[in-house]
């Protein structure tokens, strides 16, 4: 390529950039330019802007300035030396002066001297910290009068100059008001401050709720008690922190009620503690009467309510003590008299032998002593049973006279006082139907007789029926006797207690009767009354109800009578075939109807469909035991409901006897039994009139076996001792009865009487005691008695015979 | 873009292989302008592009080779002409960092319409600056050029590597290690 050419475009291109760059620089220029006018527009407009805003300014300083002069405040600017420099018009009439004379003046010549130094320490901590509200209250002198000023203060600097501007209003009315407010707030403060005083020692905690139930205070005393400070449960319902989830019964006081409440909490403390509280709320209204919550006063009963807690578990181990003690003594009792029984058997038996004299005295103190022990075993029993509870009324519709004529009769045959004269009074009709317990009645005036006729050596013994009122009739038994003093009249129906300590030396006893006759009186919702002067005999008496309409129910109850009578029958429930037979055959010597059940679950069966006399029960019974069938029956209300329940029990376990009486069981007879004691057992329960005839005898093997034991030795000893004595005088009891010399043969009967327990035939001694007692009596009735029991007794003779062969082989 | 970039670039073609070279691309490019250039005017960006690319052919060296040495060379003329944008800065790495947070935007102040690409810092610690360029002009090997030129303005010494972040090359990542 030529190199002219080169040139000719490089100088070509050099032109045309410059002109490029001319034209850009130019346009720029322009731009520049115009640029330029468009500011200084800008700076006119600028200027007249501010000139406006001055204008406007000035103005508004001297609309300032006016209101400043003329403010109904008080402005006042003084010097870092508290000299006026400024005052305005308010100010000048305020302080009485004009405003030259003024600003020869200092503020300290107004204020008040008293308070020079408080206005000192104020400019001072103006000046040296940063005050957040420079304000501060002085009181001023000016015209004679004391004017109180609130003063706002402000340090203003103007070039080099600096000085304090205050706006200062009059606040006179204001304090005195407030001082006045001040004098009754602590009048209230110091009647609060008591309040809170006698609050704070009575260790209340309370709590202040609003209308939600939430809580807006606790005092601290509250919080103490809960362990909560008052910040941790403000804000929530006591339910939500602190109330025991389980009595968490809504809220602690009906908020729309206007009544207090008072209620028993449990509350859960911070560590977890249960307290209980006692809470006793009260709304609280507003001036209006609003309501605008409640305020509850807690009070913690946590230690009382421990005091109570233990209080009841010592009471109820007392209690359970008592019953423990009550059941032992029943149980102890019982186990008592067996072997006792056999002690006065055996003495009485021993004093029929040929005895020396001092012998005869010995046997004569063992038999007294026996006596003694049975009776108190008895009585004890007797008491132990009442106050157990053990003794259940059984109310029937009975005729009293006969009755007590009974009672009488048998109470008179066992004393032989030839010096005491036993009367039989009814001062009544013929016949007096009462509706009551008739064992109950009758055990009472038995104790009442056999008390009297204890303590009387001579004279009379009477039982007195009187009617004092068309309802009720009077059972009296008085005696001649030694007779009470006025101040043992209450002690002598304490149990263990006796007239005169001196009565157990002379008549022994005790002390028991009196106190089961009141006891028994008690369950018959009756008292036994007493009536005594010491030497001059005594007087005790008992009120009876008697049926209205008697005669009417002489008719139907005399029917009602003798259908029981006839239809007597007894329920055995029985699963052991051995027992089964043993059992029946005793009750069909007596001739008394039985049904039998195999077991528990029959016998209830049974039971459930007619009423039985008696119910024999057998405990350990396939099916359902005895306790059970018991239970069933005692709970259900069929007709056996309040029937006597004998348990047949061959454990000796007194936790099973307990049981037995505890579900309602009336008596129990050990296995194996002797025929005695279930007739006995029949007689007492049910009434059953036995027929004696025609029974089968046989030897108690178990009662030999127990006082025996394997010693045949002293068996035969025993039995040959029988065969040489009893045959004949039971050949003389035979020759008496014919003759008809009754005394005789009372003295004769009492002889053998004991003899055939000692061989284990109780049951003759039975018989031997009726014709005794009627013997005695001179009833010609013994002598039928003796005649009808003859075969029986040389029957038993017979088997005695048997038996020593049987022994003598082995 | 800038009138400055085409007459540094002439100048640069010319001080290297003579204004013959220069003719020589203006003609094969045949740019719109016709070569003509004033540092005060604004131009088409794909003139320098065709400039570029006819100076590669007609000295047989790569593309990224000229923008390179053309980076390089603008540095010098930059640090002579615009001394206010080195007041106050003492080493490479606060220097490169106010490319885009204070230079760029006072070029901007100067010139509106001025295309500028993005400059940033990624990461950096005393021994390590990661810069990242990303502009669609794709000139990340003219900036390597000014960033050398910039290591040695300081008189530190440091590696730049490159990483392309997209295969194009219009975003490209700068490590920079002392």
């Amino acid at each position: 390529m030529p190199k002219t050419s080169i040139i000719q475009r490089r100088l070509d291109r050099e032109i045309r950039a410059r002109k490029q760059a001319e034209l850009v620089l130019e346009k720029k220029a322009l731009e520049l330019y115009e640029a330029n006018n468009k500011l200084s527009v800008l700076n006119a407009q600028l200027a007249e802007e501010v000139e406006v805003k001055s204008t406007k300014l000035e103005i508004q300083e001297k609309q300032y300035k006016k209101l400043v002069e003329e403010a109904s405040d008080f402005i006042i600017n003084f010097s870092k030396s508290l000299k006026f420099t400024y005052v305005n018009v308010q100010a000048e009439k305020l302080l009485g002066l004009s405003k030259e004379e003024l600003l020869t003046k200092t503020i300290v010549d107004f204020v008040h001297p008293q308070y020079l130094e408080q206005a000192g320490d104020f400019f001072y901590d103006f000046n040296h910290r940063e005050l957040n509200e420079p304000y501060i209250e002085l009181p001023i002198t000016a015209n004679n009068k004391v004017i109180w000023l609130g003063l706002s203060v402000n340090l203003v600097q103007e070039g080099n100059a600096e000085y304090y501007s205050t706006i200062a209003r009059d606040i006179t009315q204001r304090r005195k008001i407030e001082a006045e407010l001040e004098k009754a707030m602590s009048g209230l403060e110091r009647s609060e401050h008591k309040y809170r005083g006698i609050l704070q020692n009575l260790k209340l905690g309370i709590v202040e709720t609003d209308v939600n139930g939430i809580v807006v205070a606790a005092n601290e005393i509250f919080q103490n008690l809960i362990g909560y400070s008052e910040e941790e449960i403000l804000g929530k319902t006591p339910e939500e922190s602190y109330v025991h989830n389980n009595d968490n019964q809504g809220s602690l006081v009906s908020v729309g009620g206007d009544d207090t409440q008072v209620s028993d909490l449990r509350l859960m403390t911070k560590d977890g503690t249960i307290i209980n509280v006692l809470i006793s709320a009260a709304p609280v209204h507003d001036m209006e009467g609003n309501l605008i919550g409640s305020i509850g006063i807690h009070y913690d009963i946590t230690e009382l309510r421990k005091l109570t807690r233990d209080l009841e578990i010592a009471k109820n181990i007392a209690e359970e003590a008592q019953r423990a003690e009550q059941k032992f003594l029943a149980v102890m009792t019982h186990e008592i008299r067996t072997p006792l029984n056999a002690i006065v058997g055996m003495s009485h038996l021993l004093k029929d032998t040929s005895l020396d004299n001092e012998q005869s005295e010995y046997v004569g103190l063992i038999n007294n002593a026996a006596d003694i022990l049975q009776s108190l075993v008895t009585d004890v029993l007797d008491l132990s049973k009442i106050e157990s509870g053990k003794i259940e009324v059984q109310k029937q519709d009975f005729e009293l006279i006969q009755h007590l004529d009974n009672v009488f009769k048998t109470v008179k045959m066992k004393y032989a006082k030839p010096k005491v004269e036993l009367i039989f009074d009814n001062r009544t009709s013929d016949q007096l139907w009462v509706n009551t317990d008739k064992k109950i009645v009758h055990q009472i005036v038995t104790n009442l007789l056999d008390n009297a006729l204890k303590f009387t050596e001579e004279g009379k013994v009477a039982l007195v029926i009187e009617s004092k009122s068309p309802t009720e009739v009077k059972l009296t038994v008085t005696d001649t006797g030694i007779g009470i003093s006025e101040n043992r009249k209450q002690a002598i129906f304490e149990e263990f207690e006796q007239a005169d300590e001196s009565i157990q030396g002379l008549y022994g006893g005790t002390g028991l009767g009196l106190a089961i006759c009141q006891k028994l009186a008690t369950l018959l919702n009756t008292r036994l009354g007493v009536d005594s002067k010491l030497g001059e005999g005594a007087e005790f008496s008992i009120m009876l109800p008697i049926k209205a309409a008697n005669a009417q129910v002489f008719q139907t109850q005399t029917t009602q009578t003798e259908l029981a009578t006839n239809k007597s029958t007894i329920l055995i429930a029985e699963d052991n075939l051995m027992n089964q037979k043993y059992v029946t055959k005793l009750l069909e010597k007596r001739g008394i109807d039985y049904v039998l059940a195999n077991d528990g679950k029959e016998a209830v069966a049974i039971a459930s469909q007619k009423k039985y006399d008696l119910i024999l029960m057998d405990i350990q019974m396939p099916q359902m035991t005895g306790v059970e069938a018991t239970t069933v029956i005692r709970k259900g209300n069929g007709p056996n409901a309040k029937t006597p329940i004998i348990a047949l029990t061959a454990s000796t376990l007194v936790s099973q006897r307990t049981k037995a009486f505890e579900v309602g069981m009336d008596e129990f007879l050990s296995k194996p039994f002797r025929p005695e004691q279930l007739y006995n057992v029949i007689e007492n329960y049910s009434g059953v009139i036995s027929d004696k005839e025609g029974h089968h005898i046989e030897i108690d093997e178990a009662y030999i076996a127990e006082y025996y034991g394997d010693d045949d030795e002293y068996k035969l000893d025993m039995f040959n001792t029988f065969l040489e004595s009893t045959p004949f005088e039971l050949d003389k009891l035979d020759q008496l009865s014919k003759h008809g010399d009754l005394e005789s043969l009372g003295q004769v009967a009492h002889k053998i009487k004991p003899t055939f327990t000692m061989v284990g035939i109780a049951e003759l001694t039975e018989f031997m005691l009726q014709i005794e007692q009627a013997a005695r009596k001179g009833d010609e009735g013994a002598r039928t008695l003796v005649d009808k029991y003859m075969n029986s007794l040389r029957d038993g003779v017979e088997l005695i015979q048997k038996e020593v062969k049987k022994i003598s082989q082995k | 873009m800038k009138g400055i970039v085409f007459t540094e670039f002439l100048e640069m073609v010319e001080g290297t292989f003579g204004y013959d070279t220069v003719d020589s691309i203006i003609v094969n490019s045949k740019v719109e302008s016709g070569g003509v250039y004033t540092a005060v005017g604004t131009y088409p960006h794909s003139e320098i592009v065709q400039l570029v690319v006819a100076l590669s052919q007609e000295t047989k060296t790569p593309v990224p080779n000229l923008l390179h040495a053309f980076g390089r060379y603008l540095f010098d003329t930059f640090s002579k002409n615009y001394t206010t944008f080195f007041e106050g800065v003492d080493n490479a790495f606060d220097f490169f960092e106010s490319i885009e947070n204070y230079i760029h935007v006072e070029v901007l102040k100067l010139y509106p319409d001025a295309q500028l690409p993005k400059f940033y810092t990624e990461a950096r610690d005393d021994k390590e600056l990661h810069l990242v360029y990303e502009s669609d002009r794709k000139m990340a090997d003219f900036a390597l050029g000014l960033l050398e030129k910039g290591l040695e303005y300081f008189k530190e010494e440091a590696t730049i590597e490159m990483k392309p972040l997209i295969e194009d090359g219009s975003k490209v990542l700068f490590l920079i290690r002392k």
